[in-house]
């Protein structure tokens, strides 16, 4: 180890060592100062930054570096080669340069950290061993690989600890609380890269080229030292304090924004409240009112301005608005509310709600603050509410429907009058109550009720009726009509069911009572036509029995009548005068007998038949009644000129003139008698009247005279079976008619009989 | 000369018919039987000789008989075809819709009502004696 021993190591000048440390500390904490001014600023200013930074910092670090070269004394004459110190130098900033791009980003993995470290290491070494290439001496350096190694893992260490301190307080930005830490940081850093240089200059010794070479002719750097340590302190403190300014400076022009936005916004707010702010001092002066005052009062703000604002109130609120400010007085910042009515510009009152708040001590305000809001159309909505509340609930009570609001788990919400008549209950006795928690509905409908309301709850129908029975509070079963709707809020939800009741109790009575009427109305129905069936078999009878009549009552008297003739003839030589008087009368009684039972078989036979229905003129048909009654020619018979024509059964009014046509000039006293056929309207039926100027009848005998078989005279002085009127008033009652007699004694007689149209 | 047949149960419409035929002279030969069945006895002999000769013959016929009525001996006649085309007259009191259409049903050379009064009875036959007169009959 010759060699190694004639190996040459410096000394270091130690308060040239301190100042190194200082500079590297100074520098580190410009960089941590511009990794924040980085971030803060944009465009221009940053890259000034980037490029001013680097600069600086790349001297400091390199200015270090030199001032520990320079306190290094070797026993032997050193030089520096220029071109090359400014080489070592630009590599300091190339370095610096790359750890402020990296620190500026927004993001910073891992691996970028990492990687930035081994470059800035890398660079500072290489900074560091070109200066060392640089230095111009009789010796040549021996590198200790180890310490070189080491040297290099220092610097890529302590890039990497400066590089993330630097990322860490780029985001933070409180003043204070950083800069203690900021210059721990920054001696650490420094302290690092000292480090790295001096572990460097360990892992150097110099070989002298001359044996001879004493350490006599050492040269004293000292000054050069001061002078480049002087130079970079003077720059690095001359970029901080740019920094530091531009800091400031960013710092003011932010807070002068954000004052300026703030007052914006808060003008603009005030500005477009719909409520009206003011500012009062204690004797109701005011010293502020929001412009918003114009369009909900009608007033310029200015035009208030240090008046009372106790002029603004309706005269009726007067008092209660001057309480309000004792009130606010007495307990400053607090708010107060209240109600009052303050005039509008236009005349009209308004009403507002106010809050009042006593910042009198606040020395920002120096007023009690009002806030007041225009309530007026709400007051409105709130009383139109109230309003109609009380039309429906006056309908609901008046209703003659029972009025039943059940809430949605169908609990009465709502009982009517008619409701508390119909059913028993008050409504303080069930409000509240679900139905099934008192005897009200029927057991035997329970399922029907059950599945009304379920109907309504799950929304499948909006409303329904149902008929079911309920009891009422005395026990009584009633039946009731229920009309039920539900009410749906806007999203589908139940809100309540209102059902209208009606109590149909009474119907239904009323309905089984004509159930059991109809019914009996069908047994009536049946008998009757029972009746009809057995009255049809009695009129068949009747016809064999007039068949019978005519034909074998008939035969008999015929052959009387023609036995008499012929024993008349046979022996009428021997017969006396009483005799053969006496055969007349015999045949007489036989004619008689024979006319009445004709008489009888017509009158049997009235109503059995129906005859044809034909369009009759009533005229015509009289006009040849009368023809083949044919009255001698001294009677007269007028027929009214009204006389109608309609649609009837030609046969039976046949019948009925002729036969009281007939009776009355066959029953005439005179020969020149007079009979009158008139007509009148009544209703459905006309009536007709046959009137004669005869002997008249007794009232006596009307009833009489209607009668079969009897005859006013005696049968031998007019012949007549007395069956005429009798026939007649058949005719008319079977035809759904009545007849009547007018008539006095000696006064003429008069008929009047109706007649359906 | 026609010969006549009068199925008439009331002997005083006999004596009736009798003094009718006497009064206006008329001499046809006048038989009398007093219900349906002996009319038809006497028209066909029922294996003795016929009463009636088997030719112009006229019926004069009363309706309401006992045994077997006017209709119904109308009917027999008018089944048998040896006494079908014989004339036959129904002199009658029934006036009744129903006896009358039957009556034409079964062929009837005429219906009619026998008159109340004798006088007019007479007049009545002498019509029918002119009518039979101057009718061919089979």
């Amino acid at each position: 180890m010759t060699d190694a021993a004639i190996a040459i190591t410096g000394t270091h000048d130690l308060r040239l060592v301190v100042l190194s440390i200082a500079i590297a500390t100074i520098a580190s904490y410009t960089a941590l100062t511009l990794a924040g001014r980085l971030t803060e600023d944009s465009g221009r200013v940053r890259t000034a930054w980037l490029i001013g930074g680097p600069i600086a910092m790349g001297i400091g670090i390199w200015s270090m570096h030199f001032i520990g070269m320079l306190s290094y004394n070797l026993p032997l004459p050193v030089n520096y080669d220029v071109p090359i110190v400014l080489a070592s130098m630009g590599v300091a900033i190339i370095a610096s340069a790359i750890a402020l791009f990296l620190v500026s980003r927004q993001y910073l993995s891992r691996l970028q950290l990492l990687t930035g470290s081994v470059f800035m290491g890398l660079g500072i070494a290489a900074m560091h061993y070109t200066g060392m290439a640089a230095m111009r001496l009789e010796a040549t350096p021996v590198y200790n690989l180890k310490l070189v190694a080491l040297s290099i893992v220092v610097a890529i260490g302590a890039s990497l600890t400066a590089l993330w301190i630097a990322f860490q307080f780029r985001s933070n930005t409180t003043p204070t609380s950083s800069s203690l830490r900021k210059l721990g940081s920054a001696v650490g850093i420094g302290t690092a890269i000292a480090g790295m240089h001096y572990t460097a200059m360990a892992a150097v010794s110099f070989a002298p080229h001359s044996q001879g070479v004493t350490s006599s002719q050492t040269l004293d750097n000292s000054l050069l030292a001061v002078a480049i340590g002087i130079a970079s302190l003077m720059l690095l403190t001359l970029t901080v304090l740019a920094s530091v300014v531009s800091q400031r400076l960013a710092t003011e022009t932010t807070k002068a924004e954000a004052l300026q936005m703030s007052e914006a916004r808060f003008r603009s707010l005030v500005q477009n409240a719909s409520d009206v702010i003011q500012v009062v001092a204690a004797d109701g002066t005011i010293s502020y009112i929001s412009p918003s005052v114009k369009p909900i009062l009608g007033y310029a703000p200015e035009d208030w301005l240090g008046k009372k604002a106790f002029d603004l109130v309706d005269l009726n609120d007067l008092s209660h608005v001057k309480h309000l400010l004792e009130q606010a007085l007495c307990h400053p910042a607090s708010n107060i509310t209240s109600e009052f009515r303050l005039r509008h510009a236009d005349g009209a009152t308004r009403i507002f709600e106010a809050i009042a708040n006593n910042l009198l001590t606040d020395p920002n305000v120096a007023g009690i603050v009002t806030t007041y809001r225009d309530i007026t159309t709400r007051k409105q909505t709130q009383s139109a509410l109230k309003e109609a509340l009380q039309r429906l609930t006056f309908h609901v009570e008046n209703s003659p429907l029972a009025v039943i609001e059940w809430e949605c788990d169908f609990r009465v919400a709502r009982w009517s009058r008619e409701a508390e008549t119909i059913f028993g209950w008050q409504a303080e006795e069930v409000l509240g109550k679900n139905p099934q928690e008192w005897q009200f509905i029927y057991p035997e409908n329970l399922n029907v009720v059950n599945e009304v309301m379920a109907r309504l709850i799950d929304g499948k129908e909006q409303r329904n009726v149902s008929l079911n029975c309920n009891y009422t509070k005395n026990g009584a079963i009633i039946d009731c009509k229920w009309y039920n709707s539900a009410l749906l809020d806007e999203s589908g939800n139940l809100v309540s069911v209102l059902s209208l009741i009606l109590d149909v109790t009474e119907q239904k009575q009323a309905e089984a009572a004509l159930l059991a009427r109809a019914a009996d109305l069908a047994r009536l129905s049946s008998i009757l036509a029972q009746t009809n069936t057995a009255l049809q078999k009695r009129n068949q009878e009747l016809d064999q029995f007039a068949y019978v009549v005519s034909h074998d009552l008939k035969a008999p008297l015929r052959a009387i009548a023609n036995l008499s003739q012929w024993i008349e003839e046979d022996i009428g030589d021997i017969l006396t005068d009483d005799t053969r008087h006496q055969m007349n009368l015999l045949r007489g009684r036989v004619h008689r007998m024979e006319a009445l039972i004709n008489g009888l078989l017509q009158y049997s036979r009235v109503g059995r038949f129906e005859t044809a229905t034909a369009t009759i003129s009533v005229a015509t048909l009289l006009a040849e009644v009368i023809d083949s009654i044919a009255p001698p020619p001294t009677f007269t018979v007028e027929v009214a000129p009204n006389m109608p024509t309609f649609v009837t059964e030609r046969l039976p009014l046949e019948q009925v003139f002729t036969n009281l046509i007939s009776n009355a000039i066959k029953h005439h006293p005179k020969v020149d008698g007079k009979v009158q056929i008139s007509v009148t309207e009544q209703g459905a039926f006309y009536e007709f009247a046959v009137a004669d100027d005869g002997q008249g009848i007794d009232p006596q005998y009307h009833e009489k005279v209607f009668v079969i078989f009897q005859t006013l005279e005696a049968r031998d002085k007019v012949e007549n079976t007395g069956i005429g009127l009798a026939i007649v008033k058949k005719i008319v009652e079977s035809k759904g008619g009545t007849i009547r007699l007018e008539s006095q004694e000696g006064k003429g007689a008069t008929f009047y009989f109706t007649w359906p149209k | 000369m026609t010969n006549i047949l009068l199925v008439e149960d009331d002997e005083v419409d006999v004596m009736n018919v009798k003094r009718a035929f006497k009064k206006n002279n008329i001499t046809n030969p006048l038989y009398i039987a007093n219900n349906g069945i002996d009319a038809l006895i006497m028209l066909r002999g029922n294996g003795n000789p016929p009463l009636m000769p088997p030719q112009q013959r006229i019926i004069l016929l009363d309706l309401n008989m006992p045994r077997m009525n006017g209709i119904e001996f109308l009917r027999e006649l008018r089944s048998d075809p040896k006494l079908k085309p014989i004339p036959v007259i129904v002199l009658t009191t029934s006036n009744e819709d129903r006896d009358k259409v039957e009556a034409y049903n079964l062929n009837v050379a005429g219906y009619i009502l026998k008159p109340v009064t004798f006088s007019n009875f007479v007049e009545t036959v002498a019509t029918l004696n002119k009518y039979w007169a101057l009718s061919e009959i089979l």
